[in-house]
């Protein structure tokens, strides 16, 4: 259910009307966090695995693309700035325009 | 429908600004409202004096840099309504913001949060709450304490500067001012181990705090203090609740 994005509130609702048991949010959270890291999953909590559609594998689920998109995609790729950080753990936007770097624009008032 | 809980928590950001003489009065004011709320100590630069757990006894003391420490958190908010009171210490910046960069989808299913930063006539202090405000971004709420720590000193650095008034505009923080301290009066509470509704309760043994004028002083303090808190009131305390809360 969690992969399927549902909340921990609604997981514990679930757990409640279908099993009967009663439990908080928080725990549930809580023992799903300590479940995937055990070195032996629990039982249901192993990956399925993945389903090709035929026998030529992972080369299939490839999407086609018309040359000149390719193309163009690819150019967009190369002119993006290679950053060191992860794609995944980038900063969010500045959303006040603050930077810690800069600091405030302060003069003391004589 | 299950009651939100509330989790707030001091923004560790400079020291000495007042962090948890705030903090001690604004449980004092949440417990005058009825509700009983758990108490974490995330400050391990002040082990005895001056530390949250020092003014409450009670306050559970827990290492921020040990791994997962935050996580912990967690396990207070099984209590549906629960109000999750936390004082962090100085310089504990980066693993809050990386804890709340990976938490904060899953704490705001069951918590509302509220941030608390101190402002003092120190440039250095408003500079450590729009950093925070940097990090955390819109993900919580903002209450933004003036504490006048030395008489009539202002606050230009807070209302002269544009990224200031950027920060007010877009976050739209519950600003409170905490006027006329003492100084010498809360260095004599943190050096004690007391609170204000200890002294004015005469409930301790420092001949100090004993006189009329101590007791009246404490008193003001308390009535400054609760006022402000109340003006806030609806990000400190969970939607639609007074009193009788948590357990």
């Amino acid at each position: 259910m969690r992969r399927a994005r549902h909340t921990w509130r609604e997981i514990t609702e679930h757990l409640t009307a279908t099993y009967g048991i009663r439990i908080a949010p928080p725990s549930v959270y809580l023992f799903f966090k300590r479940a995937v890291r055990r070195k032996t999953l629990p039982l249901g909590f192993e990956d399925l695995p993945i389903e090709c559609a035929g026998s030529d594998g992972p080369s299939r689920l490839k999407p086609v693309r018309p040359p000149a998109e390719e193309k163009s995609q690819q150019q967009t790729q190369e002119s993006k700035e290679i950053s060191l950080i992860p794609i995944n753990q980038r900063k969010r936007g500045n959303w006040f325009g603050y930077d810690p770097e800069q600091g405030i624009r302060y003069v003391p008032k004589s | 429908m299950t009651k939100r809980s509330q989790i707030l928590f001091t923004q560790g950001g400079k020291g000495g600004v007042g962090k948890t003489t705030v903090i001690a009065a604004l449980t004092a004011w949440i417990r005058s409202k009825g509700f009983d709320p758990i108490l974490l100590d995330f400050d391990n630069e002040n082990r005895d004096k001056s530390s949250f757990q020092s003014f409450y006894s009670e306050a559970l003391k827990i290492d921020i840099r040990a791994p997962d420490s935050l996580d912990r958190l967690f396990h207070f908010l099984e209590t549906p309504g629960a109000i999750v009171i936390a004082d962090q210490g100085a310089g504990s910046g980066s693993e809050t913001f990386s804890w709340f960069d990976r938490t904060a989808e899953i704490v705001r299913e069951f918590a509302d949060v509220t941030s608390i930063g101190i402002i003092t006539k120190d440039p250095g202090s408003v500079e450590s709450v729009l950093t925070w405000a940097f990090h955390l971004g819109d993900r919580v709420r903002y209450l933004i304490v003036l504490n006048e720590l030395v008489r009539g000193t202002g606050f230009d650095a807070w209302t002269d500067t544009p990224e200031v008034r950027a920060f007010v505009a877009t976050a739209k923080p519950k600003v409170v001012g905490l006027q006329n301290r003492n100084p010498d009066f809360e260095d004599m509470l943190r050096a004690n181990g007391l609170t204000l509704e200890r002294v004015i309760a005469k409930d301790h043994s420092v001949d100090w705090f004993k006189s009329l004028t101590r007791i009246v002083q404490a008193r003001r303090y308390q009535q400054e203090a609760y006022s402000a808190f109340e003006s806030a009131s609806q990000i400190l305390l969970p939607s639609g609740g007074t009193g009788l809360a948590a357990a």
